[in-house]
């Protein structure tokens, strides 16, 4: 296991992206798990930084491709309130690629294993989080 | 204002706003914070591919849980039975269903609840299936799931009742508001579908008519037209414009202007149905350089050029002259010919957009001797009798000077008044002039208004075989709404006014403009718009917002059972 | 009824159930979705607005409604009646793997020996299927090899079909088309050389593994694309113009070149036709992108090079013949009516036009010749998704008040 990573995934395409990257058996990492938002647009700041805090050691929000989220800019909305907690997390010293933000279509299920995959490198090159286990 | 009738479980009241209050539910059981869980087999995908026992021990023993069963399809006949004894059995108020993607099952588990007098949104599903067993190893699926379910289960624990209805259409009646084709066909088609419309127009209607005909028989839109105007089932407010449009999906209420009297209407649904109007090129100077509808008027009075020169492009540098310009042509261009096979026609072209079928006419068309050009730039007019063409010929890589008693050229399409509409419906509209459709989900003709639809070519270009289609479609879903139930509420937003600073954020983020602020000065959530995305809830400074089925507790609960310590 | 459960069938199927009417919604494949199913996003980052996710989503709605009732594997065999009163045997010829027991462990995929499993692709549910035309059993010979392998016994080769009766008032017409088989026209040398692909192909590739991928032991540094193969073609039977490949090829390469910044990129069409005339001229993307070119001609034929590449062979606009050496050269394949319209229109009553598909009229869309039978989507004429979805809404609303009984 190289760490515990949180995806924020919105019940149209970055969930979606997921369930068809399962049905097409396209394998990853089980060190990711993800949590359904209505939108992506639901994001707080809040809840990046409380997964860090209960000990993630990354945390990625998928939303729908720019253009085409069922909540018309929900998924703009996400960017900046991921943008946001990037600046957060720096100046609390962790760094803020731990975090990242990436936009998906429903029907793009090679797409998800891929976005794992950048993320667990990432936690391979950085390691665990600064924060520790519930840090 | 009366209360309106058919709703079953939320008191909806006042001019159009549903409220987010707490509603007289249906026999749903008191709260008892006893859980049930239900884990799927799913057939051998998920049992076979995980330890499915491991599992039910360990969320068994969570707080809360009452129950924990193992179930070949839960979602079946007999599994929703079974679920259906167990709540009643365990006297639970919500449950868990750990299987294959909420997308696909949400509802049928929504369904059983709202038959067991649970609440349907106070059921978590989690998916073990295509997020777990269908790809990691054995025990990596297995430790997974365990942290997926205890994730949902702790996430359920926090679940309220939330408020919703299922309603019907208040109002059948359809509002067009249009200046054209479209509109005419709209209102045939819901005439056709036993509807009722309200049809306002900014001028005399009998005044509307009909330029190009692409295939539909001459005659056939003026006779609808005739007939609408004359049916019982339509009132016409002509000349006429919308001033007001407010309200839900199903109850709306538009204030309209007919002459010189104010009118209130209420309808269910609404069809912005506008053309955009033609606009000639500056060089049309009308005797020699005209456009192709005035070239079909002088052929319907059998007035036919000897020789013709159409330029099917514009001077500015758009490289798209629009989606009628080539068919026009061609079908002018085939006239001609048919009445004078010795005319000489030059259809000048960057390229033919002689699109689908309407290959065939530019193919007849050759065959009869038309002359086609390609060129890439536009050519240049010497004036004279006769007019000359020059234009640089791009296949033979020479330029050509063609004679002409008459040149035609291409008009633009622009959509006037358009912004003003746009604002009235809550429509958006681009740069240009032009109604935009929402991009979300397949949903033709629709704007991101609910119950608000769009179709003519001030939506986009199109030709009017094109708009015939859109029109009817649009019309059919227009039906359909006030026709169908539509249940609101549920996964809606709920501001909480103690927390509420009246900053407006939600107000401004909101793209259904579903947060106001109400007569209290706070900010309320017009349950009947809103969709559930929780944009506001996300942004809210003041963290007044919360989503029934996506609070902040429930979502940091979650995130603290998939994280937190390594062993679960 | 509705026959077909791609887009405009869904459509369809989707308008009449929210108006409270029972469907069966019939499709003859394993899993309803359609042809969309096959294709790709086009989008990267920002949404092109293709249209082909939105119609794979909407397979969900269908599965949840409960005013639709799906039968897969299902054709329809006769009908009779009248309008208002169709009484249709439909033939069921369910898959040999059974859904409910297979478990998606592939052991059938490695075991068959001719390649003759797919593993699910996208649709709802996703189902294992096996081609009947490369399976060796179906074939005659007795191979069993899947049947044994199979730790669940989902497979029974032998698994029998039946008929089944039903009386529904209105039917729906959506059997969608066939692509343009470029095999037909061997000038372009497909089945021959690896790396010459229909758009379909390509587009299925891409929804695969994100990218195109090059024949073994090459890269992909120059790419061709051929438009109007098996559309404005008199010699193959095909006048007419299929109205959305240059629209969707266009996609394509936009999405490519975002993935390949060096790919090089050659167009070669008759006119240009992007359909929706938004975005930018394939002419104004050439003369600002080096790497790309538009070429106006048709090419009269491809040829394998000595190391197996496509060699596209055209006349320039100076009248003179060029040869060029690509990678991949991707043929814009076109539009032609759905395997067994013929039959079907026959078996309904239903006029066809001169073109093979089903006759509809301008002035109101998806009624066809015979009242009570409608019909939307490909099978009426080439159109992109969007334009199907219309006419399924269309027709769900002719049929609907067909049905009950509006003026």
């Amino acid at each position: 296991m190289t760490g515990r990573i949180v995806g924020f995934c919105c019940s149209y395409c970055g969930y979606a992206s997921a369930d068809l990257a399962g049905r097409q058996g396209l394998e990853y990492s089980p060190d990711v798990m993800i949590v359904k938002l209505p939108c992506s647009g639901r994001i707080d700041v809040l809840h990046i930084l409380r997964a860090f805090r209960q000990g993630a050691d990354a945390v990625f929000v998928a939303g729908c491709l720019e253009g085409n989220c069922n909540f018309a800019n929900g998924n703009y909305e996400a960017r900046k309130r991921v943008n946001e907690a990037k600046g957060i997390l720096e100046s609390l010293g962790i760094d803020p690629r731990r975090l990242e933000m990436f936009n998906v279509a429903s029907n793009q299920g090679w797409r998800f294993p891929r976005i794992v995959e950048e993320m667990v490198s990432r936690v391979e090159e950085l390691g665990p989080s600064p924060l520790g286990e519930n840090g | 204002m009366t209360l309106p009738t058919g709703s079953e479980a939320v008191a909806l009241s006042s001019p159009g706003r549903a409220r987010s209050r707490r509603p007289r539910i249906r026999p749903e059981k008191d709260l008892t914070e006893r859980i049930g869980v239900f884990l799927c087999r799913c057939g051998g995908s998920v049992d076979g591919r995980l330890d499915i026992d491991a599992v039910r021990e360990r969320v068994s023993s969570m707080d809360g849980v009452e129950t924990c069963l193992v179930m070949d399809y839960p979602c079946s006949k007999e599994g929703r039975e079974a679920i259906i004894g167990a709540i009643g059995e365990h006297d639970l108020d919500r449950f868990v269903v750990a299987g294959c993607s909420p997308k696909v099952v949400d509802e049928r588990f929504m369904t059983v609840a709202r038959e067991s007098g649970v609440n349907p949104f106070m059921v978590e599903i989690a998916n073990i299936r295509e997020h777990c067993s269908m790809i990691h190893r054995h025990d990596e699926a297995t430790s997974k799931a365990i942290k997926l379910v205890k994730a949902a289960v702790s996430k359920c624990s926090l679940l309220v009742p939330a408020p919703y209805a299922r309603t019907r259409a208040e109002r059948e009646e359809v509002l067009v508001y249009g200046n054209g084709m479209s509109a005419m066909v709209a209102v045939d088609e819901l005439l056709s579908e036993g509807g009722k419309v309200h049809l306002v127009v900014p001028f005399d209607p009998k005044n509307l008519v009909f330029n190009y005909h692409d295939g539909i028989t001459p005659g056939h839109l003026e006779a609808m037209r005739d007939r609408i105007l004359d049916s019982d089932m339509v009132t016409v407010y002509g000349p006429g414009s919308v001033h007001m449009f407010q309200g839900d999906p199903e109850n709306f209420r538009a204030l309209l202007r007919s002459g010189e009297e104010w009118k209130e209407i209420g309808c269910g649904a609404a069809i912005v149905a506008w053309e955009a109007e033609e606009v000639p090129p500056l060089s049309v100077d009308g005797v020699n350089v005209i456009t192709q509808a005035d070239l079909e008027h002088l052929l319907e009075e059998e007035k036919v050029p000897r020789s013709t020169v159409m330029i099917t492009m514009f001077e500015e540098d758009d490289p798209y002259p629009g989606r009628i310009t080539h068919i026009e042509a061609l079908r002018n261009a085939l006239r001609i010919k048919v009445m004078d096979p010795g005319a000489e026609v030059t259809i000048v072209a960057r390229d033919v957009l002689a699109f689908g079928m309407r290959e065939l006419d530019y193919i007849e068309a050759q065959s009869k001797g038309v002359r086609f050009v390609r060129t890439g730039s536009f050519p240049r007019m010497i004036e004279g009798s006769p007019f000359i063409v020059v234009v640089e010929d791009e296949t033979i890589g020479e330029e050509l000077a063609i004679e002409a008693d008459l040149v035609t050229m291409t008009s633009w399409d622009q959509p006037f008044d358009t912004d003003h509409i746009g604002k009235v419906f809550g429509a958006p509209v681009d740069e240009n002039g032009y109604f935009i459709p929402t991009q979300v989900k397949l949903k033709p003709t629709a704007s991101i208004r609910e119950g608000v639809y769009l179709c003519g070519t001030g939506v986009e270009s199109k030709t009017p075989s094109e708009v015939v289609l859109e029109a009817r479609s649009a019309a059919s879903r227009a039906m359909t709404l006030v026709r169908s139930e539509i249940e609101r509420g549920g996964a809606v937003a709920e501001v909480d006014p103690e927390l509420c600073s009246a900053c407006l954020t939600c107000v401004r983020s909101c793209p259904f403009s579903a947060p106001f602020i109400g007569e209290t000065g706070k900010a309320e959530i017009d349950i009947g718009l809103c969709q559930g995305c929780g944009i506001c809830a996300g942004i809210c400074p003041s963290k007044a917002i919360q989503l029934f089925t996506s609070t902040d507790d429930q979502i940091s609960v979650q995130t603290e059972m998939l994280t937190g310590g390594r062993d679960l | 009824m509705v026959i077909g459960a791609g887009i405009a069938g869904i459509s369809a199927a989707l308008g009449l159930a929210e108006r409270g009417i029972f469907v069966n919604l019939v499709d003859s494949d394993s899993a309803i979705g359609g042809r969309s199913r096959e294709l790709s996003c086009k989008g990267l980052d920002k949404c092109v607005r293709c249209d082909v996710c939105l119609a794979t989503d909407k397979l969900l709605e269908v599965g949840r409604s409960e005013m639709i009732r799906v039968l897969r594997n299902t054709r329809v065999k006769s009908v009779s009646g009248s309008p208002g009163n169709f009484r249709v045997t439909l033939e069921r010829s369910p898959s040999p793997v059974d859904e409910g027991s297979c478990n998606a462990c592939g052991k059938c995929v490695e075991i068959c020996p001719a390649n003759a499993i797919s593993p699910p692709r996208s649709g709802i549910p996703l189902t294992y299927s096996i081609d009947p035309d490369a399976c060796l059993w179906y074939r005659g010979d007795d191979c069993h090899l899947c049947e044994e392998a199979c730790p669940q016994g989902a497979i029974d080769l032998s698994r029998k079909g039946s008929t089944k009766r039903m009386q529904v008032g209105a039917i729906v017409v959506a059997t969608g088309f066939t692509p343009f088989d470029p095999d037909l026209d061997p000038r372009y040398s497909h089945d021959l050389i690896p790396g010459v692909l229909s758009s379909l192909e390509a587009e299925r590739q891409i929804s695969i593994d994100g990218d195109l991928v090059p024949p073994e032991g090459t890269s992909l540094d120059r790419l061709a694309f051929v438009q109007c193969v098996g559309s404005r073609d008199l010699k193959h039977g095909v006048e007419y113009c299929s109205k959305v490949c240059c629209k969707y090829s266009m996609g394509i390469a936009l999405l490519l070149r975002a993935l390949h910044p060096e790919l090089e990129i050659t167009f070669f069409y008759m006119d240009w036709r992007p359909y929706d005339l938004k975005g930018e001229d394939l002419r104004e993307w050439a003369s600002r992108d080096q790497g790309v070119r538009s070429i106006r001609s048709r090419p009269a034929e491809i040829l394998p090079s000595e190391t197996g590449k496509p060699v596209v062979r055209f006349t320039d606009a100076g009248e003179s013949i060029s040869e060029e050496e690509f990678d991949m050269v991707l043929l814009s394949v076109g539009m032609a009516p759905p395997e067994g319209l013929e039959d079907l229109a026959e078996r309904l009553g239903l006029r066809t036009t001169p073109q093979g598909y089903i006759e509809t009229s301008v002035e109101r869309p998806a009624m066809t010749s015979r009242p009570g039978i409608f019909a939307s989507g490909c099978c009426t004429g080439p159109k992109d998704i969007e334009e199907s979805a219309m006419e399924g809404n269309a027709a769900a609303g002719e049929a609907a008040s067909f049905l009950e009984g509006s003026p």
